[in-house]
């Protein structure tokens, strides 16, 4: 039996659904008096690695964009650079103040830490931040997110109710 | 390979930013920036820092009898360990941030549909 020809990924789909899951996801962990201090904590673990995968699925614009800030970029790359080093330095703070401040996930390891006051304040500024720069994040790429779910989720929906009508089945003669 | 040493350059980027709040935290720079001008519920702790004083420790904050484990912000509540559970009413949180991302959505958007419109062509 012949293999069937492994199908490549689309990129584009799996970065739209990818940020779609860490959107949601990003919005549940900012709501920790929703999901409990439990969910929370092991979602924002979770929510850091995704974040990893996000950066590494970027990582050709990351490098083009760092190498080519102080030379001919367009203005809008440039600030969208910018915008998500504030991004990445926002969520590092705010991902290393939540581990500092851990009730559940870190002693469930083992792992306990002094919590201070100062790390409490830091975690809810920088979760203040993370609202307005992810908010900042998406409306940067409306367009796309936009066009993305025009194509992956509108028109496969829409197709659905467009679907060809069965052929006909020729009539049984009889004989 | 690739992958691990791009894994490996952003725990070093992360290394950077970590070492860098920790370096700003021992100067006391952090405590202006995260507490200052508000007040309010830090404004001791700020006094306290600015007295050149020691930091006050993490109190055990007591679960006050009728109310919710978590207070405003979710960051409050029992001691280390104890369960803090979330509830229905936390929606209104998610809904809070998704109105403030959908008008910065907006506002972005808007912005950027009347600068298109003033720069197109128009005809000689």
């Amino acid at each position: 039996m012949a293999a069937k020809p492994a199908r490549s990924p689309n990129p584009t789909k799996t970065n739209l659904w990818l940020d779609v899951a860490l959107f949601a996801a990003m919005l549940l962990a900012l709501a920790p008096a929703f999901t409990g201090l439990a969910i929370h904590e092991w979602l924002s673990l979770a929510l850091a690695a995704t974040c990893v995968l996000h950066l590494l699925l970027h990582w050709a614009w990351i490098v083009t964009a760092l190498t080519r800030f102080f030379g001919r970029l367009a203005a809008q790359s440039r600030i969208n650079l910018v915008l998500n080093l504030a991004l990445f330095i926002d969520m590092t703070v705010l991902m290393f103040t939540g581990v500092m401040i851990s009730r559940e996930a870190l002693p469930l390891l083992g792992i306990t830490l002094a919590g201070d006051r100062l790390w409490t304040g830091l975690h809810r500024l920088t979760a203040d931040w993370a609202v307005y720069i992810v908010g900042l994040h998406v409306a940067v790429h409306w367009k796309w997110i936009l066009n993305g779910f025009k194509r992956y989720l509108l028109t496969p929906i829409l197709s659905l109710g467009r679907r060809p009508a069965p052929a006909a089945v020729a009539p049984e003669v009889e004989a | 390979m690739k992958t691990l040493l791009r894994i490996f350059l952003i725990a070093l980027a992360v290394a950077a930013v970590v070492g860098g709040t920790i370096a700003l935290a021992r100067t006391g720079a952090l405590s202006a920036l995260s507490f200052g001008g508000r007040g309010g519920e830090f404004g001791e702790f700020r006094q306290f820092n600015e007295s050149g004083a020691a930091r006050p420790a993490f109190p055990d904050f007591q679960r006050v009898e009728g109310q919710r484990g978590l207070g405003e912000g979710g960051f409050r509540g029992g001691p280390r360990g104890e369960h803090l559970d979330g509830g229905i009413f936390g929606l209104a949180e998610v809904g809070k941030n998704l109105v403030i991302m959908g008008v910065i959505v907006a506002a972005v958007v808007a912005g950027s549909l009347t600068l298109n419109w003033i720069r197109r062509p128009r005809p000689a």
